[in-house]
């Protein structure tokens, strides 16, 4: 079973589109023309992911152009990559959490960050009254999301991204059952806040 | 009998459970259990509320986050992406411009060791020509970007040479005192370089005893072992700190690392050597004084580092020098120098009696396949459906409810050792103490034993007529539903050996197969065959029931997947519709027609499982 590559194949189109597996036999310039368009295209996802689960925008930053820069250097050494934008989120999940060993960072995205820019972003409501409705909804979501633990924060948000069980499964190393039960305690506590 | 998936299987009864909705929310589910969901969800308001519940924290959660994390802060990160483009080039040119020195510098190293003078000479020269050229350059240069041009295009030619072998350093390293220049300690570093970044990295004290490593796989996965323990959690440490700093050998990317201002590093070129220096004159703590760095020549691979580290207002002084270097083909090195050492994550036999035994307290792999053995031979998979998992901290959970007190005492019993280890939590409950104890997210492993009855009418009609010759009257019928039960029995026993398959095959990630023991992975590759077996077994009894009742059906198996892991799946999701269509058969009285047996993806289902079966079976022989 070594050497076959695993299998995450994922029905979302947009998934697909940016899944196509990379050509071990480029040259390096058609591979730096490849994850530059990669780049362009995920990296917005990747940098949105990472944001959530570390919290410091400058380290997201730089751990997504880390990711892409290790996409090159790995194709570059001969690997073939079947769904480069699963393999980013892997490792840059994986980079993060080793940044946050290092105690650069620690946090999760916080409630401060969320409602700062929650804030900041609120669409003008037509009405006070459906402002106030909007702000008491966001307001108990928020409360929801508090109580979530780091690992049903992450799979939420890459369920989110569309990626499927299998493939959260195989981004934070655990088991697919893991990631359903996971995923439904986390829906249950947003419920639970949603509806209270 | 027992009753695999009661909600799905009695839907007419029961409802939806939680757990099936989301799934089915999720497009995770076979298109049988599909169906059946949206025929009940047809029927039940109270299921469809729920299922509008869910959608809405859905869509009350995409609302949110989208609103938190919208198009415009994604699209504008701190730096807005300056470097990226910058960075990528330059790994393009180091390359680049590195590619065919090395090739001239290997092809010399294979002339001369062929004893071929003539040809060796003419090598030499054209890396002569090529240091000269690059001397050349550097001189063209600002002294500035000349010392950070030379320490990327080490970087460069370092992980260029790595990339088809496997590089090996033994590496020196001594603390001095900075006052006396007095010996404070000595330590060994061993380290591994594969292609694709796969690391290990040992130290080792001057009794041979290993006092700290660190281990990485490809996509940045890291483990650490220091302060006598592997270390998922351990306190979080600067780069610089004493028990860290020996993860820094000698090299121009950990160089990189440390350094705060690189425009700060200056070059002199020796004869043989370049060598690099760093001053810092701001203290803090831990801070990085000064360092050197020393180059060789002739094809810029790093040799010697020295540090000092100010630590709490005292100077600490680190040299690490290279004892030696070598590069081995992928094959000639043994793959263990890559995994963590087996008596970190089990004792030595002569000590402990059980692999198990040592109180890790961080849940590995082996860990996990360990705790499935065990279970597995009390036939806790299979008859209980327990659950074993890893969570993310580093814990392996062993969860389920069992039917009775004693069969509790029985499975906990099995585990032996790994219920006293810390790093492992059992929860298992009797029905009683579940009642108390477990709140929704533990619902779906209750057991419920639900009477099922195949042939409950007349039965299925093919199988009648075909009973029909030997036995009559109220005997017919017995003997009709003996015969549906017996089928149904084949068909649930290799559903559930798949699932407990499938179970066993997804606790690992493929590198951590290969990070495992070998003792480990034999007892991983045990499950696998033994639960193989018995599904290929209970299929080919399916099919040896009903194939002298439905005679010759054309039906090809579908192409299978080839990989263990997408082999299981498939395994256990083809078992699962088959049941279903068996169950329709034998059990429903007014749709139990010989059509259903005889139906060609019936059989192509049966077939391809026995394929599956076999594949497997041939992935995990020794």
């Amino acid at each position: 079973m070594e050497d076959e590559p695993l299998e995450f194949r994922s029905p979302v189109a947009e998934i697909a589109l940016s899944s196509r597996a990379i050509a071990v036999s480029q040259s390096a310039n058609a591979t730096e023309q490849r994850v530059s368009e990669l780049f362009e295209q995920l990296r917005g996802r990747i940098y949105r992911y990472v944001l959530v689960i570390s919290g410091v925008p400058e380290e997201a930053e730089e751990v997504t152009q880390e990711s892409f820069l290790r996409l090159y250097q790995t194709l570059r050494q001969g690997t073939r990559i079947d769904e480069p934008q699963f393999w980013l989120f892997r490792v840059a999940h994986n980079l993060t959490i080793n940044r946050q060993r290092r105690a650069r960072f620690e946090k999760s995205y916080d409630f401060a960050t969320w409602e700062m820019i929650a804030e900041n972003r609120a669409d003008p409501s037509p009405s006070p009254e459906q402002d106030a409705i909007q702000r008491e909804k966001y307001e108990s979501i928020r409360n929801g999301l508090a109580r979530l633990t780091d690992q049903e924060n992450r799979i939420l948000h890459l369920r989110a991204e569309g990626l499927r069980y299998r493939q959260i499964a195989e981004v934070l190393g655990i088991g697919k059952s893991t990631v359903a039960d996971i995923l439904r305690g986390g829906i249950d506590k947003l419920k639970a806040h949603s509806n209270a | 009998m027992r009753n695999l998936f009661p909600s799905a299987c009695h839907l007419d009864e029961q409802h939806v459970s939680k757990e099936m909705l989301l799934e089915y929310l999720d497009g995770e589910l076979g298109s049988s259990a599909r169906d059946r969901i949206a025929a009940h969800l047809d029927a039940c308001w109270e299921c469809r509320m729920l299922h509008a519940d869910i959608q809405q924290t859905i869509r009350d959660f995409m609302q949110f986050r989208s609103q938190a994390l919208s198009e415009d802060v994604i699209a504008a990160p701190p730096h807005e992406w300056r470097n990226f483009q910058r960075l990528l080039r330059q790994q393009v040119e180091a390359e680049e411009c590195h590619k065919p020195s090395w090739a001239a510098l290997s092809r010399a190293g294979v002339l001369i060791d062929s004893m071929r003078p003539v040809l060796a000479r003419v090598a030499a020269a054209a890396v002569a020509i090529a240091v000269i050229a690059l001397a050349l350059t550097w001189h063209a240069q600002p002294p500035a970007l000349q010392a950070t041009t030379l320490l990327r295009q080490s970087i460069a030619a370092e992980e260029f040479a790595a990339a088809k072998v496997v590089v090996h350093r033994s590496i020196s390293l001594t603390e001095h005192d900075p006052g006396t220049g007095r010996v404070i300690s000595r330590r060994r570093i061993e380290s591994w370089h594969s292609k694709n970044k796969r690391i290990a990295r040992r130290v080792y004290g001057t009794n041979g005893e290993l006092l700290a490593g660190e281990w990485l796989t490809p996509d940045g996965a890291r483990v650490v072992y220091r302060d006598g323990k592997m270390c998922p959690d351990c306190p979080p440490q600067h780069p610089l700190a004493k028990n860290e700093i020996w993860q820094l050998e000698p090299g121009a990317d950990g160089f990189y690392k440390v350094v705060a201002n690189p425009e700060n590093i200056t070059v002199e070129a020796t004869p043989a050597t370049y060598v690099f220096k760093y001053q810092d004159d701001r203290s803090g703590s831990p801070k990085l004084r000064s360092a050197s760095l020393i180059l060789r020549r002739s094809d810029l691979h790093p040799i010697q580092q020295t540090l000092t580290v100010e630590q709490n207002g005292k100077l600490e002084n680190y040299r690490f020098v290279e004892a030696s270097f070598e590069r081995k083909a992928v094959d000639e090195v043994e793959a263990s120098v890559f995994n963590i050492d087996q008596f970190l994550v089990a004792p030595p036999a002569e000590i402990h009696p059980s692999p198990a035994e040592k109180l890790v307290e961080f849940a590995t792999a082996d860990m996990e396949v360990e705790a499935l053995g065990r279970l597995d031979d009390v036939d806790a998979l299979a008859q209980n459906q327990l659950a074993v998992s890893r969570t993310h901290d580093g814990t392996l959970l062993v969860a389920g409810v069992v039917g009775t007190e004693e069969r509790k005492q029985e499975i906990v019993g099995a585990l032996g050792p790994l219920v006293r280890n810390p790093a492992v939590q059992v929860t298992i409950y009797t029905p009683a103490e579940a009642e108390q104890q477990l709140t929704a997210p533990f619902e779906r492993l209750q057991v419920q034993e639900v009477e099922i009855s195949p042939a409950a009418g007349h039965g299925n009609p093919d199988i009648r007529h075909f009973l029909a010759g030997q036995w009559s009257g109220s005997k017919l019928d017995e003997e009709v539903q003996r015969f549906s039960y017996r089928v149904y029995n084949h068909l649930a026993e290799a559903q559930l050996h798949a699932l407990v398959l499938r179970h066993v095959v997804e606790s690992l990630s493929e590198s951590e197969y290969h990070a495992m023991t070998p003792e480990a992975q034999r007892k991983w590759r045990y499950l696998v065959r033994k639960h193989g077996l018995e599904v290929q077994r209970e299929i080919r009894g399916v099919m040896d029931s009903l194939s002298p009742i439905v005679g010759p059906v054309v039906a090809e198996p579908a192409p299978v997947h080839v990989n263990v892991r997408s082999a299981a799946l498939q395994m256990s999701r083809l078992a699962s519709s088959a049941d279903s269509v068996i169950w329709q058969a034998l059990a429903s009285p007014n749709e139990g027609t010989s059509a259903a047996l005889k139906d060609p993806k019936l059989w192509r289902s049966l077939q391809t499982l026995e394929q599956l079966t076999k594949n497997i079976l041939d992935e995990v022989n020794p």
